[in-house]
C-alpha cells in the first residue's frame, strides 16, 4: 500500500558552501502534524524551505504519496509556508493578502472573495478585508498569514516560528487556535519551534535537529519518557542534568552521584550528562545534605534549586516551606538517574 | 561626471563611428540628448534601487511563490510595487537633472534644441532680454520645487526590514550568463563613451600620440595655443573649486546643524533655503548673481572671486543635505551620556559629534569640489575671457572649426573626467555617501 502523506529521504543542503542539513529522513502521515525542534540556526527553517521548494537541496528527495516533488518549483508545489515574520504583502491590504493565492490558481473573483470573507472570519478577523497591513498588531499579523496560507488549500502547511514575536499569553492562546484551525481543517503541517512544551500541545510526533543532522525523533512521548541525548531532553526542559566525575574501567562507566555510585556500560570515547527528574528526588530526614539557593513555582508547583558540594542549582519538586539559605537532605533512586549522551 | 565630459564623449563617439548623417546623429539631435540623459542619470536610479531593493522583504517574494506565483507574476505584483517609492524618487530626480541641465543640452544640442535652462543663458547672455530670461527662470523654479518635493516624499527612508542583513537571500538565482551579459551591456554602455574620449584625444592625423595633451600643458611654448589659457584654465578650475569647497564645507555644516534643529519650522525653513541650489540649476544662480550684483557697490560681477562663490553656493546644498543626514542618525542619548559625565556642548561636538560625522564632512566637501570643478552653468554667466575654467574652455574648443581644438577638447575632457573620477572613487571607496544623499 502507498504511504499517504509526506516524505523525506536523505535531504541534504548547503547553503553558501555550507552545509546546513545533512541526511535527514522522516515520513509525515497526511493529517498530522509534526514539531521540528533544535537550536538556532540547526537547519530548521532551511529545511521548511527545502519543503516548499525555495531552497534547492543537494541532494535528496521528498514525495507527497507517490510522486516525487523535489524538482516541481515552488509556485506549484502547493506548499504553504508561514514565515517567522509573517511577510505580509505590505503593498497589499489584508483580503488583497488573503485572496493573493487564490488569485493564482485563477479562482473567479466570486468565489475569491466568499472564501477570503470565510477564512478572515474562520481566524477572528471577520471586518479587517480593508485594513492596510501596517495597523494590524502582531497577533492580527499572524491570523492574516494564516488565512493566507490556508486559502489556496495547501497539500502540507509549514510554520516557521510565527510565533516568536509574540508575548507569552498571546503566543499560548494564537498556537492553540491555529492548530484548532489546522485539525479541524486535516491539514497536514509541520512546525518548528525552539519550545518543547508548545510542541507537546498538538504534535502527533516530533525531530529533533541540531547541525543540520537528526539527533532524535519519535512521538513526543516516547522523546519524553527518554531522551537518550543531552539537547533532546535541554529542548524538552527536562531538569537536572550535570556532567559527572567519571572514571572508565572495564568496558564500563562509573558515574559519582551524591546517592553513590551509577554505573553504565558504553564506549570509553562517550561523553556521558546525568539526568536526575525534579519529581523522582525526595526532601526527607537523611540522604545528601543541600542547601536551598533558590524557591520558584512553575505551573503551580513549588520547585527548590539546592547545591550539593560542587553541584549547582540541583532542581527538586519539593512541597514543604524550606527557605533560602536553609539546608535539607535529599534521597534519590539511582535508578531513577538517566545517563545522556552529550555529543 | 561633469556634463562637458559627457556632452564631449558623445561627440567623440559620434564623430569615431561617422553618426553625422544617420539616424543615429548624436549631435544636434533629440536623441544623442536623451541618450546622454540616459547616461547621466542610470547610476542615479541603480543608486537608489540598489538601497530600496534590498529593503524589501524578500521572504514577502518567497510567500508568493509559495501560493502558486512564478517569476513575473512575484516580480509585477510583489516586488515591483514595492519599489515604487525608490522608483518615483529617482524618476523625479532623474527628471530634475534633465530638465535643469545645461551643459549637454547647449554642447551637444546647440541652439537648435532649446530647453528653458539654454534659453535663459541665451536671453540673457546673447539677446540681454533680462526680463524674458527671469520669467523663464521663475518657470523653471517652480517646476524645481515641485519635482524636489516629490522627491523628498518619496525619499527612501532607513530600512524596517532586517531580513537581508540577518539571513541568506536564498531566491531566485542569477545565472552565469546574464551576469555575464548585463556586465558587457553595463561596460559597453558607461564605458564605451569613455574610451572613445580617451581614443580621440590621442588621435591625431599623424597617428597616435600625446601632442595634444603636451598642448594644453606646455601651451606656451605655442603660441598659437594661448588663447585659450588651457594651463590657466587648470589652475583656476583647481583653485576656485578648492575655494568653493571651503564656502560650501563650512556653510553647508552650519546648514546641517539648522536642518537637524530641534525647531521643526526653523528646521523647515532653512531646508527650504538651502537645498534650493540642490536642486535649481547653476545657470539659474548664475543669472541670479548677475542681475543681483550689477549696479553700484554691489557691482562685483567682474570680481574673479564670484565664480568660485557661486561655486560653493551650489555645493552647499550637497553638503548640508549629507552632513544633516549623518547628523541625525547620531543617536541623542550619546550626547545626554557625554553631558552627564561632565561635557560642554563645544566637547561633545569635538569628542562625539564630529568622530561620528567627519566622514560625510569629507563626502561633502570632496563632492562639493568635484561639482565645482566641473561646474558650467553658472560659471559660463560670470566668468571672464581672460580667466576661463575648464569646462568653459572645452566649451570654447568645441566651438572652433579644425582637428587640432577637437583633439584638444577631448584632452582637457580626459584630464577633468580622471581629476573628477579620482575625487569620487575615493568618495565611494570612503563609503561615506548613501542615497538619501542625492
Amino acid at each position: 500500500m502507498t504511504f499517504n502523506g509526506l516524505k523525506i529521504s536523505e535531504l541534504s543542503a548547503k547553503l553558501a558552501g555550507k552545509t546546513v542539513l545533512q541526511g535527514i529522513n522522516f515520513q509525515l502521515q497526511k493529517g498530522n502534524v509534526l514539531a521540528v525542534l533544535g537550536p538556532s540556526g540547526c537547519g530548521k527553517s532551511t529545511l521548511l524551505k527545502i519543503i516548499a521548494g525555495i531552497v534547492q537541496p543537494t541532494c535528496g528527495n521528498i514525495t507527497w504519496g507517490s510522486v516525487d516533488i523535489s524538482k516541481t518549483p515552488a509556485h506549484k508545489r502547493g506548499v504553504g509556508l508561514m514565515f517567522q515574520n509573517n511577510a505580509l504583502f505590505p503593498h497589499m491590504n489584508v483580503q488583497e493578502n488573503v485572496r493573493f493565492g487564490l488569485e493564482m490558481l485563477s479562482v473567479s473573483k466570486e468565489e475569491a472573495n466568499d472564501r477570503t470573507i470565510d477564512l478572515l472570519e474562520l481566524v477572528g478577523l471577520k471586518g479587517y478585508g480593508n485594513r492596510a497591513v501596517d495597523t494590524l498588531s502582531g497577533g492580527e499579523s499572524q491570523r492574516v498569514a494564516l488565512a493566507r496560507v490556508l486559502a489556496p488549500e495547501p497539500k502540507v502547511v509549514l510554520l516557521d516560528e510565527p510565533f516568536n514575536s509574540l508575548d507569552r499569553a498571546l503566543r499560548r492562546t494564537l498556537v492553540d487556535q491555529v492548530f484548532e484551525i489546522l485539525r479541524a481543517k486535516k491539514m497536514t503541517s509541520i512546525h518548528v519551534t525552539h519550545e518543547g512544551d508548545e510542541a507537546s500541545l498538538f504534535s502527533d510526533s516530533v525531530l529533533i535537529i541540531n547541525n543540520g543532522q537528526t539527533i532524535n525523533k519519535g512521538s513526543f512521548a516516547t522523546i519524553v519518557s527518554s531522551p537518550s541525548n543531552v539537547l533532546s531532553a535541554d529542548l524538552l526542559g527536562l531538569r537536572t542534568m550535570w556532567v559527572p566525575k567519571a572514571q572508565f574501567r572495564d568496558g564500563k562507566w562509573s558515574f559519582s552521584t551524591p546517592w553513590g555510585v551509577k554505573e553504565f556500560t558504553g564506549s570509553q570515547s562517550g561523553r556521558h550528562q546525568l539526568l536526575l527528574r525534579p519529581e523522582l528526588v525526595q526532601v526527607s530526614d537523611t540522604g545528601a545534605k543541600a542547601l536551598v539557593t533558590k524557591a520558584f513555582y512553575t505551573a503551580g508547583q513549588r520547585y527548590i534549586n539546592c547545591s550539593i558540594g560542587d553541584l549547582k542549582n540541583f532542581t527538586v519538586l519539593s512541597d514543604r516551606d524550606t527557605g533560602v539559605g536553609e539546608s535539607v537532605y535529599l534521597t534519590a533512586d539511582l535508578d531513577s538517574i538517566e545517563v545522556l549522551n552529550d555529543a | 561626471m561633469p556634463t562637458v565630459v559627457v556632452a564631449s564623449a558623445f561627440i567623440s563617439v559620434n564623430e569615431l563611428l561617422r553618426l553625422d548623417h544617420t539616424p543615429l546623429n548624436l549631435q544636434g539631435s533629440a536623441l544623442g540628448i536623451i541618450v546622454a540623459h540616459i547616461f547621466f542619470n542610470t547610476s542615479i536610479v541603480v543608486r537608489t534601487l540598489t538601497t530600496t531593493w534590498p529593503m524589501i522583504d524578500f521572504e514577502s517574494e518567497q510567500a508568493a511563490q509559495t501560493l502558486g506565483a512564478n517569476r513575473l507574476q512575484t516580480f509585477f505584483r510583489i516586488t515591483l510595487p514595492q519599489l515604487k517609492s525608490g522608483l518615483i524618487s529617482a524618476g523625479s530626480l532623474a527628471f530634475l537633472f534633465t530638465f535643469t541641465s545645461f551643459g549637454v543640452i547647449l554642447i551637444l544640442g546647440g541652439l537648435g534644441k532649446a530647453t528653458i535652462e539654454t534659453e535663459i543663458w541665451r536671453y540673457a547672455t546673447q539677446r540681454t532680454e533680462f526680463e524674458t530670461a527671469a520669467v523663464l527662470g521663475i518657470i523653471q523654479l517652480l517646476v524645481v520645487i515641485v519635482m524636489l518635493a516629490i522627491n523628498n516624499k518619496f525619499l527612501v527612508t532607513e530600512s524596517k526590514n532586517t531580513n537581508l542583513v540577518s539571513k541568506v537571500r536564498d531566491s531566485y538565482s542569477v545565472s552565469k550568463y546574464r551576469k555575464l551579459f548585463n556586465a558587457i551591456f553595463i561596460l559597453g554602455f558607461f564605458g564605451f563613451p569613455f574610451f572613445v574620449l580617451v581614443e580621440r584625444s590621442l588621435s591625431t592625423p599623424t597617428g597616435y600620440s600625446f601632442v595634444y595633451y603636451k598642448q594644453i600643458l606646455l601651451e606656451n611654448s605655442d603660441a598659437r595655443f594661448s588663447i585659450f589659457g588651457t594651463r590657466r584654465a587648470i589652475y583656476n578650475s583647481l583653485l576656485w573649486g578648492t575655494l568653493a569647497m571651503v564656502i560650501a564645507t563650512v556653510v553647508g555644516l552650519i546648514a546641517a546643524y539648522l536642518l537637524t534643529n530641534k525647531s521643526k519650522a526653523l528646521a523647515q525653513l532653512s531646508g527650504m533655503f538651502l537645498l534650493l541650489p540642490l536642486g535649481a540649476s547653476g545657470v539659474l544662480l548664475g543669472f541670479g548673481i548677475l542681475i543681483s550684483l550689477n549696479s553700484g557697490f554691489l557691482d562685483f560681477r567682474s570680481q574673479w572671486w564670484i565664480v568660485p562663490l557661486a561655486q560653493g553656493l551650489l555645493g552647499i546644498g550637497i553638503v548640508a543635505r549629507i552632513t544633516s543626514n549623518a547628523i541625525k542618525k547620531i543617536d541623542p542619548s550619546i550626547r545626554h551620556a557625554a553631558s552627564t559625565l561632565g561635557a560642554s556642548s563645544l566637547i561633545i561636538w569635538r569628542k562625539v559629534d564630529y568622530p561620528i560625522i567627519a566622514k560625510s564632512i569629507i563626502a561633502g566637501s570632496a563632492f562639493s569640489f568635484a561639482l565645482a570643478l566641473g561646474e558650467f552653468g553658472a560659471t559660463s554667466f560670470l566668468v571672464r575671457p581672460q580667466r576661463p575654467t575648464i569646462p568653459t574652455t572645452i566649451f570654447n574648443l568645441l566651438g572652433r572649426p579644425g582637428s587640432t581644438t577637437f583633439g584638444q577638447a577631448m584632452a582637457l575632457s580626459v584630464i577633468l573626467a580622471v581629476i573628477t573620477w579620482l575625487v569620487v572613487s575615493l568618495l565611494d571607496r570612503s563609503g561615506s555617501l548613501s542615497t538619501n544623499d542625492f
